[in-house]
């Protein structure tokens, strides 16, 4: 059955067709939960006691830096089905999550600088956490330049799905930073093992953003390996059909 | 058994000797460091500030630079020239090949070079007392820089040692964090036995694990 699953999985082909059918579904969720958790979020939240207005960024900054780290280790169990099967699509959805990894991780870089200078009054500290986000973020940068620095695409896709599982000892140090130094980031308000230490009349509106994120970023990672794979299997007969 | 012995000793005898014929490969790196230690004093105001802190300071930074000089393209002679793909077919792995270059790297550039490093501590009259955690430290640090260095070149064989610096760096920044906080530690006299324990532990994972990504991905490159 696995191995049914996997051949299924490992099929370019069954996959386009599956995104072609799909991405409307995924997307259109998107930009429904986005709309529904940033409008509840932005108008109907109540204001934060100490930091009035501007902690409704998390809408922003908290979906992008969860799946910041999360789609690092999707990444990981991709490269180690491309590495023990060498199941070609792995390696194509590694690279299309490098970029989105690479915009999510700015996002929330960026999203978190904003929230910086009203709070701490500084955009940027060398912060453990903030840090910790920066080398994630040179990570993802550094395994799409070595993705683009070989010719030889099969060798470049398995020194990628190399790098991206050595990178992952990385990720338990930016997910504990904010415990194990003392840092000007506030630890995390979300966790699975306790309750939420905010409101549920803020945290509500943030769990639907977080979804909202997941499905855009599912329907982006359509886009996106959709594009690897025309791009790498252009000479395979099967694309003239699909095209 | 008696055989890996002897490949092992005779792989390890071969790098030696390759490393006595370049001796600029090694000692260059020495003398840089040391050149940047004595340079760095004459760039500060020497009245206003204890040399003891800066050194403690621009230590873990200057040893990074002068690790990845003294290892930069480890491989790639080897690679162009045959030997990395002769080890190979010889051990079917690239396991033990890796083992004695990182054990050579150890012998003829760490060693020296954390001695190198606690003279000139001594000479910046850094406490005495922290000269055997200084030690420590010194060699843990370098053995997980050259660790993953040696898997950023193994990486980048044939694309110039850059691009595995680059690759690699993120992955060493902790390692970097954890060093400068050991040394804050040190200039507070806190005690440091959990860090001594927590880095050699690292660095034993790192020489077992890495040398064994290392020689995944040269055999990848031969493939």
């Amino acid at each position: 059955m696995l191995k049914n699953f996997i051949n299924q999985f490992a099929s370019p082909k069954t996959y386009l067709k599956r995104c072609d059918k799909y991405f409307i579904f995924v997307f259109s969720a998107g930009l429904i939960f986005l709309a529904v958790g940033w409008i509840w979020g932005i108008f109907y939240s109540p204001t934060d006691v100490q930091q009035g207005d501007v902690y409704r960024i998390i809408y922003l900054h908290v979906p992008t830096s969860i799946y910041a780290q999360l789609i690092y280790w999707i990444m990981a169990f991709w490269a180690m089905i491309h590495l023990v099967w060498r199941v070609r699509l792995a390696a194509y959805l590694i690279k299309a999550a490098a970029y989105i990894g690479l915009l999510s991780t700015f996002l929330a870089l960026f999203s978190g600088s904003i929230w910086g200078i009203p709070t701490w009054g500084t955009w940027w500290q060398w912060d453990a956490r903030i840090t910790s986000t920066l080398i994630l973020f040179l990570m993802y940068l550094g395994l799409i330049t070595l993705h683009n620095s070989f010719n030889n695409f099969d060798k470049s896709d398995r020194l990628m799905s190399i790098l991206v599982i050595v990178g992952t000892i990385n990720l338990p140090i930016i997910k504990k930073s904010v415990d194990w130094w003392s840092t000007l980031h506030q630890p995390a308000s979300i966790t699975l093992t306790n309750s939420p230490s905010i409101d549920i009349t803020m945290f509500i509106p943030l769990m639907i953003s977080i979804i909202a994120f997941g499905f855009l970023y599912i329907s982006m990672g359509f886009l996106m390996s959709k594009i690897i794979i025309l791009t790498r299997e252009k000479n395979k007969t099967w694309i003239d059909q699909y095209v | 058994m008696r055989d890996t012995q002897i490949m092992i000793l005779k792989q390890i005898k071969d790098e030696q000797f390759k490393l006595q014929k370049e001796i600029r490969s090694w000692l260059g790196p020495l003398i840089l460091f040391s050149l940047i230690m004595i340079a760095f004093p004459l760039s500060i105001d020497l009245m206003n500030i204890g040399l003891a802190e800066l050194f403690l300071n621009i230590i873990i930074i200057t040893i990074l630079v002068t690790n990845y000089l003294s290892i930069d393209d480890v491989f790639f002679e080897d690679f162009y020239d045959g030997t990395i793909e002769q080890s190979l077919i010889k051990d079917s792995n690239l396991y033990v090949y890796v083992a004695c270059k990182l054990i050579i790297t150890v012998l003829m550039k760490i060693l020296p070079l954390t001695l190198i490093s606690i003279v000139f501590a001594i000479a910046y009259k850094v406490n005495v007392s922290f000269l055997p955690d200084l030690c420590l430290l010194f060699i843990n640090m370098q053995i997980i820089f050259v660790n993953m260095l040696f898997f950023g070149n193994a990486i980048s064989i044939n694309k110039g040692s850059t691009l595995g610096l680059i690759l690699v760096m993120p992955i060493i920044f902790p390692a970097v964090i954890l060093f400068g906080q050991a040394l804050t530690f040190l200039r507070l006299e806190i005690p440091i036995f959990s860090i001594h324990f927590m880095a050699t532990g690292i660095s034993i994972i790192a020489c077992i694990l890495l040398t064994f990504v290392t020689a995944i991905t040269l055999k990848l490159h031969l493939e």
